[in-house]
């Protein structure tokens, strides 16, 4: 029995397949509106059900003192997730070729007993998507994503706790506009008119208020995100708002070697798209702040 | 061309600037939220073990 699909995300796409009869396999949960057809995936998995050990002559190159782990061979990247329940090895271990756009997950067989698994469960999934971002010049972002129209696209920056989700839930009420992602948002270059534009798009890694939508918008302003008792925008210094994006940005860390696009990128954001601070109380009065921004749409303060 | 050479930027005295920084956050290592391991949902099976702080 073949089990295939392909998971799309911001354009970029990673295919899984297997042919192990034996082993039940399907995308889970809000992953399921990210399947996409007729592309051409840009790195294609097949799904083994096998206990798999990292090489000893495999170099670390990053250990998250969480879940997974990261080395690198000669040929391959291994990225493997653990667990207490299974000491002796990984309970999924994918590996992904240097040289070619494939590679291999390997389920350890008790994980996958008497179950349907997503063999790209969180945060495997994120992290073979992020490697695919970062090499393709794109950004991955920890921000709520709002299309808000005729207002253009919205980047809500903010670590965990900043209000993501809140001030999502005060947009949709608003109705101002639909949240393409409360949690992680992806930025690309596109095509357009007179040269290229930044575009956002949704994710399947929501945050608590679950919005999840495949599909992405031209993005036209980037706000940082605070609590304050009276909401108020507020201007930085570009080489201000250029680390706080770099401190909201999920870099491949397994992959130093593509660290520089990411860091090129962001300066290229912060140049071509307006950037302020929104400290805001969780009222009503939100949204419309933000629909009343008028600042001009190429202008960002440099002060440094 | 010569005016332009000697109009000078303004002097902007050099400042430092802390960054808040989430380590824990940034490296995909930990749950998205307290209530729902993963990100942001049920089904996420990293509860089977890794899980160690909200994340979302």
């Amino acid at each position: 029995m073949l089990s295939a699909w392909t998971l799309g995300v911001a354009g970029w796409s990673i295919s899984i397949v297997s042919e192990d009869a034996d082993l039940r396999i399907a995308p889970s949960g809000v992953s399921n509106r990210f399947c996409v057809t007729d592309v051409a995936p840009d790195l294609v998995l097949t799904v083994r059900r096998e206990v798999r050990r990292i090489s000893e002559d495999a170099r670390c190159t990053f250990d998250s003192g969480g879940v997974w782990i990261s080395h690198e061979t000669a040929t391959d990247f291994w990225i493997s997730l653990r667990s207490a329940l299974f000491l002796s090895a990984p309970y999924l271990v994918a590996r992904i070729s240097k040289n070619q756009p494939t590679g291999e997950l390997y389920v350890h067989p008790n994980y996958a007993q008497g179950r349907t698994l997503d063999p790209l469960e969180y945060p495997l999934d994120e992290l073979l998507f992020l490697g695919l971002i970062a090499k393709g010049q794109g950004l991955e972002v920890h921000a709520a994503g709002v299309d808000a129209g005729p207002h253009g696209g919205w980047l809500l920056l903010g670590h965990s706790g900043a209000g993501k989700s809140t001030a999502s839930g005060l947009l949709i009420e608003s109705g101002l506009g639909e949240i393409l992602s409360d949690d992680r948002i992806v930025l690309r270059r596109r095509d357009s008119k007179g040269g290229s534009e930044w575009w956002m798009f949704g994710t399947p890694w929501h945050g608590t208020g679950a919005h999840a939508v495949p599909r992405g918008c031209p993005l036209k302003r980037i706000y940082v995100l605070s609590h304050a008792p009276v909401t108020r925008l507020g201007e930085l210094p570009r080489s201000v708002f250029t680390a706080e994006i770099v401190a909201r940005t999920f870099h491949p860390l397994y992959a130093p070697h593509v660290l520089a696009y990411t860091l090129k990128s962001i300066e290229h954001l912060t140049q071509d798209v307006p950037c302020r601070t929104l400290a805001f109380r969780p009222d009503r009065e939100m949204p419309w702040v933000l629909a009343s921004d008028s600042v001009p749409s190429t202008q960002n303060i440099s002060l440094g | 061309m010569a005016a332009d050479l000697k109009r000078k930027k303004p002097y902007n005295k050099p400042t430092l600037t802390q960054v808040d920084l989430r380590p824990d956050e940034a490296v995909l290592g930990a749950c998205k939220t307290a209530s729902a391991v993963g990100p942001g949902g049920g089904d996420c099976n990293i509860a089977l073990g890794g899980c160690a702080t909200a994340g979302s």
